[in-house]
């Protein structure tokens, strides 16, 4: 659509002016566009990938991402796959000029090896365990994708932005004990420890993260919630108020200071699970839920 | 063995079940004092109107590792005893109480609730509905194939059932896409934040299908001797049957939908308590009951402490505890 706006702006400017050297000018340009990149067939295999890749500006190059990504900013239809067991025919057929893989595609042999052998451009993308590998990783698929510019900029705001909220959290005087709640899934509570992004995340917005001397993704037993008793409980989930109204009534956990003080938060976005430069949105929803006076 | 008396070997079984409560209630991912402990209980069971020094021990120990217990030892017997009667009808040592599909069933059914993203009480509903529906479709079947009713048929049906099921399994948890992770861990089985009330229902369906199986444990004797003798006696061994498995696919099917797959308990208490008390179900019914109750109590202590503060899925330690254990016990009776 961009593109249509573009050229028919040049075309009226060209019709205004008779003035040929202009006419050649504008021929140029539109030709250097053309050329511009040689990057337009892209398969995503993550959803941080893909939303990196929109956020390039690049949507409209995408041909295949996997089931879990995000359809709605890409403006046409795109190939669904199942990247666990990609379809190599399928992934050779779109013909694409550089796959962005994510390591979590690669669980003991990457699925992937076979179109790597065959010459295909795969970029592998590892998932982001830190607030830097976010940025880390916006600028690897910028090369890939050949936007070195447009991502060392997406991370530079990024950058500003979180700085930002970290600056402010300094206003913060007593940091409080919050409980991220990932999932209840029939009773195992899964939550997160250091070496992932959110444990950070937490830290960022002024927050500490009650299993932070745990590491990456666990699994966690009610005792020790109701033990290290947190002043804050955070998950996120689209049912909203079911999910906090299970929270509020699970048993044994009415002594907890959260539940005592109602603060129990879901979070509306998924945008924080997601290592891309919409984990900003994330990030500000958790500081506003966490610390209103401070952030709204 | 020197002890011949089963009143005897009761009174051990049974103090071995009473420590393990006490280590399974004492120990725990949060560290509390026994002198805690023991006061928590004396003011919950007496009534006291008394505050404890810390009271979030309080809710630990009577709201979270207590009901925890209470809920193994039930979901533990269930098991045993479902276990039990699926190898004697079945006449089959290993069959056990998922050879007939129902945790594909109520795996199933969890897993289309977890894709409608229904709570965690419907996911239970669902799970039982569909792990009953499945069974029953397994006994209609062999039914109508085999008026008769044997075993290789039901076993058969069985199998075929559950393998295609399982086919549709895998596709329901690829169309979960993100949530494929909650039928996952669901499969693995827990006993976390178990409550009163799932003990009090666990209680009302364990108290009424033991009873009623305890009246047929002389039935049930006669069957294990073969189909052909019990016929002979004049038994309805079809009618039977149908009856027997119907109570011990409810068992399962409760806990089942309840915790999520425990593996290994329903296959394994049955045949220690055959190496102990013998054939008569008379005595292996209460047998396993205990046996069942003492796995699973302590399968649940370890996955709760091994990593504190996280936690391991108990149907994983269920399973690695009961694996080599049953080889032992089968292996030593070959030797034999």
């Amino acid at each position: 659509m961009k593109k249509v706006l573009v050229l028919f702006l040049l075309v009226f400017l060209v019709g205004c002016s008779n003035n040929t050297e202009v006419k050649e000018e504008v021929k140029e340009i539109v030709e250097t566009k053309e050329e511009v990149s040689s990057i337009n067939r892209i398969i995503s295999t993550a959803p941080s990938n893909t939303e990196v890749i929109v956020g390039l500006g690049l949507g409209d190059k995408i041909v295949a991402v996997d089931n879990f990504s995000d359809k709605s900013e890409i403006p046409h239809d795109v190939v669904l796959m199942d990247m666990m067991a990609p379809n190599m025919e399928l992934i050779m057929s779109l013909e694409p000029d550089v796959i962005i893989t994510s390591n979590l595609n690669s669980e003991g042999g990457s699925p992937f090896d076979q179109i790597i052998d065959l010459g295909y451009n795969v970029v592998n993308i590892e998932t982001a365990n830190s607030i830097e590998d976010i940025y880390s990783s916006i600028e690897a698929i910028g090369i890939a994708v050949e936007k070195e510019e447009e991502s060392k900029i997406m991370v530079k705001n990024l950058r500003e932005e979180i700085e930002e909220i970290r600056e402010k959290s300094k206003q913060i005087e007593e940091r409080k004990k919050v409980y991220f709640e990932l999932g209840n899934f029939s009773g195992s509570l899964y939550s997160l420890g250091n070496g992932t992004y959110i444990d950070e995340i937490i830290s960022v917005v002024g927050g500490e993260n009650i299993f932070h001397e745990q590491e990456s993704w666990i699994v966690v037993s009610g005792e020790s919630i109701v033990d290290k008793d947190p002043e804050i409980i955070v998950t996120s989930s689209s049912m909203a108020d079911s999910v906090a109204e299970e929270i509020k009534t699970r048993e044994g956990f009415s002594e907890v200071e959260a539940i005592k003080n109602d603060r129990v938060h879901v979070l509306k976005t998924s945008n924080l699970s997601r290592g891309s430069q919409k984990v900003i949105i994330g990030i500000r929803e958790l500081a506003e839920v966490m610390y209103p006076n401070v952030y709204k | 063995m020197f002890i011949n008396s089963s009143k005897l070997k009761f009174i051990i079984l049974i103090s071995v079940l009473i420590v393990v409560i006490f280590l399974g209630v004492a120990l725990g991912s949060v560290h509390i004092g026994l002198r805690d402990i023991i006061e928590i209980f004396k003011i919950k069971i007496f009534n006291l109107d008394m505050e404890i020094e810390t009271p979030k021990y309080m809710s630990i120990i009577w709201q979270l590792r207590f009901p925890r217990v209470l809920v193994g030892i039930l979901s533990g017997s269930a098991l045993a005893v479902s276990g039990l009667l699926f190898q004697t009808i079945l006449k089959n040592p290993i069959a056990s109480p998922y050879t007939l599909g129902v945790s594909t069933g109520a795996s199933i059914g969890v897993a289309i609730g977890v894709i409608l993203g229904v709570s965690n009480f419907m996911l239970s509903v669902l799970g039982f509905t569909v792990s009953i529906l499945v069974v029953g479709f397994i006994l209609l079947v062999a039914s109508l194939y085999d008026k008769s009713l044997s075993n290789v048929s039901i076993i058969l049906i069985g199998m075929v059932t559950s393998l295609t099921l399982n086919g549709f399994l895998t596709l329901l948890i690829l169309f979960a896409g993100e949530s494929s992770g909650q039928i996952i861990y669901w499969q693995m089985g827990s006993l976390s934040l178990k409550t009163y009330k799932n003990f009090v229902d666990l209680l009302v369906v364990l108290v009424i299908s033991v009873t009623y199986i305890s009246f047929k444990h002389v039935e049930l004797d006669i069957l294990s001797f073969g189909e052909y003798e019990a016929k002979k006696i004049g038994l309805d061994v079809g009618k039977l049957k149908i009856i027997i498995i119907g109570v011990a696919t409810l068992l399962t099917a409760v806990v089942v939908s309840l915790n999520g797959v425990i593996g290994f308990i329903g296959l394994v208490s049955p045949h220690i308590a055959r190496k102990i008390f013998g054939s008569r179900h008379k005595l292996l019914i209460p047998g396993s009951i205990i046996i069942g109750s003492i796995i699973l109590v302590s399968a649940d202590m370890v996955a709760r402490t091994v990593m504190q503060p996280s936690e391991l899925p108990v149907g994983a330690i269920t399973a690695l505890m009961g694996g080599p254990f049953f080889g032992y016990v089968y292996l030593r009776k070959g030797k034999k």
